[in-house]
């Protein structure tokens, strides 16, 4: 019943106030000048804000979780900031004025810029608690999401050769590869997380690098000359030269994670990163076969 | 989805021309070049003399809105000139989605190293109020005066390409909503950019 009167309540209301952000293309609904100068690029959301700790995602695309005008990311692409001072409204029926807030919801029409629809909006916790989106950032911070446990071959300590196979792993571990799950509590609401790496990226210190979306497969002395199943490469220049007769390719190793959150009636996607670094040495091949 | 998206509809802040359905009362009407002065305290109780039973709230309201109006136009202004989203003078006048709006604007004039010059102005030429509307709102209807506007960059005050208005006087229409501390504070501003006056 009361659905339904809310949604004929919306039909009534359309349309909201749109607001073009600076460089969205419609600036029907935006005061400033300026707005039909910018063309796109700047504002928007993805294009600006501060992305605090870890990112948010929306439509596979990375953006800010904080912005400075128009608050905490909440998902949807919308973003919700406290007022202050409130607007003259009532609290909505079954809510508790000392528990939640009337603010400002910015829904952006597209990641990277776009119209901005903006409404008032009420949001529990809203002045005294944190977001979903916060309490999810308090629960990633409590884990400890390692990065790759490198394992090369050849070894770090030995050297390998122009044109032989390389194996790229790390040890898996949870705090490698996942999962990781924790929580974080605030406002009368729990987020619940859960961390899973997706892919390792090998930066191979020669200016290629390598993708794998698995962990690697150790290497083992058994397995000779023969190229990894897994996550194979083959370096085609030495890091030795004649002017530099002990240098070594830098591997960084930068894995990426995929943490799931849910929480307070929403859900969400964070995608924080961990990085860690060995060295080889790559010889030329007449080096090793003599 | 959303904790709040149930009571989204219960306070959108309406900018189109059906509000005036509901508009419990026109306070001005005034049209063409011999306008009240926007500023003028008087405007709204003078213009409204056709109609003898004016609610001193109304009244009251209209008074405040024009105020608050005319304190975010030229504090907006000055902001501009500056390019800084952080002016005080911001959140005397303005509330609401206007209020971040406003600051994402000047927040990406300063990104793009740019202010606006020159000296715009205001003139007030209609005004409704519901004070029943939740939250209360005064719509104002207004010319706008950008005749002398300039986007420069502000490093060498070159022009910003393609900055000139097509149109520089045009009509706008904000609205103007009621805090809970008493002030009225404008919370959105629509330009007509289509509409000279």
């Amino acid at each position: 019943m009361l659905a339904a009167v809310l949604a004929t309540a919306l039909a009534f209301l359309v349309p909201t106030a749109t607001f073009a952000a600076p460089g969205g293309g419609n600036c029907d609904q935006n005061p400033d000048p300026s707005c039909i100068t910018w063309g796109s690029g700047g504002g928007g959301a993805g294009g600006g804000g501060s992305a605090g700790g870890h990112g948010c995602t929306w439509r596979g695309q990375a953006i800010p979780c904080t912005d400075v005008d128009y608050g905490s990311y909440i998902g949807d692409g919308c973003y919700w900031k406290v007022l202050v001072p409130q607007p003259v409204l009532p609290t909505p029926p079954g809510k508790n004025p000392a528990t939640g807030a009337w603010g400002v919801t910015a829904c952006y029409s597209a990641p990277g810029g776009g119209a901005v629809t903006q409404v008032y909006a009420w949001m529990d916790n809203g002045a005294v608690g944190p977001t979903p989106v916060q309490l999810a950032q308090q629960a990633l911070a409590r884990i400890h999401l390692l990065g790759a446990q490198i394992g090369v071959a050849p070894q770090p300590g030995g050297a390998g050769a122009v044109g032989l196979p390389v194996w790229l792993w790390t040890a898996v571990t949870p705090g490698t590869w996942g999962p990781l799950t924790a929580s974080a509590s605030g406002g009368g609401i729990t987020v619940t997380i859960t961390a899973k790496a997706t892919r390792i990226v090998w930066d191979m210190g020669d200016g290629h690098q390598v993708v794998c979306t698995n962990p690697g497969t150790p290497y083992q002395p058994g397995y000779g000359l023969t190229a990894s199943p897994t996550c194979p490469y083959t370096y085609a220049a030495p890091s030795s030269t004649t002017a530099h007769p002990h240098g070594r390719y830098t591997v960084t190793a930068t894995t990426f994670w995929r943490v799931d959150w849910s929480g307070g009636g929403q859900s969400g996607v964070l995608n924080p990163t961990s990085r860690s670094q060995t060295s080889v040495e790559i010889g030329e091949i007449q080096v090793v076969t003599q | 989805m959303h904790r709040n998206r149930g009571y989204r509809q219960r306070a959108v802040v309406i900018l189109t021309l059906g509000t005036a359905l509901t508009l419990a009362f026109t306070v001005t009407a005034c049209r063409g070049k011999d306008l009240a002065p926007a500023s003028d305290p008087t405007g709204p109780a003078r213009s409204a003399s056709p109609t003898p039973t004016v609610d001193p709230g109304v009244a009251a309201a209209t008074q405040a809105a024009i105020a608050a109006y005319n304190g975010y136009f030229s504090a907006y202004a000055a902001s501009a000139a500056t390019a800084n989203p952080d002016d005080p003078s911001l959140v005397r006048f303005i509330g609401g989605p206007l209020l971040s709006l406003s600051q994402h604007n000047l927040r990406n004039l300063k990104d793009h190293g740019a202010v606006e010059l020159g000296n715009p102005k205001t003139t007030v030429t209609g005004s409704t109020v519901n004070l029943s509307a939740s939250p209360p709102v005064v719509t104002i209807e207004a010319c706008v005066d950008y005749s002398d506007y300039r986007l420069v960059y502000a490093s060498n005050q070159s022009p910003v390409p393609n900055s000139a208005l097509k149109v520089p006087r045009y009509t706008t229409t904000a609205t103007i909503n009621l805090f809970a501390d008493g002030r009225w504070l404008v919370a959105g501003d629509t330009p007509h950019r289509d509409t000279p006056c």
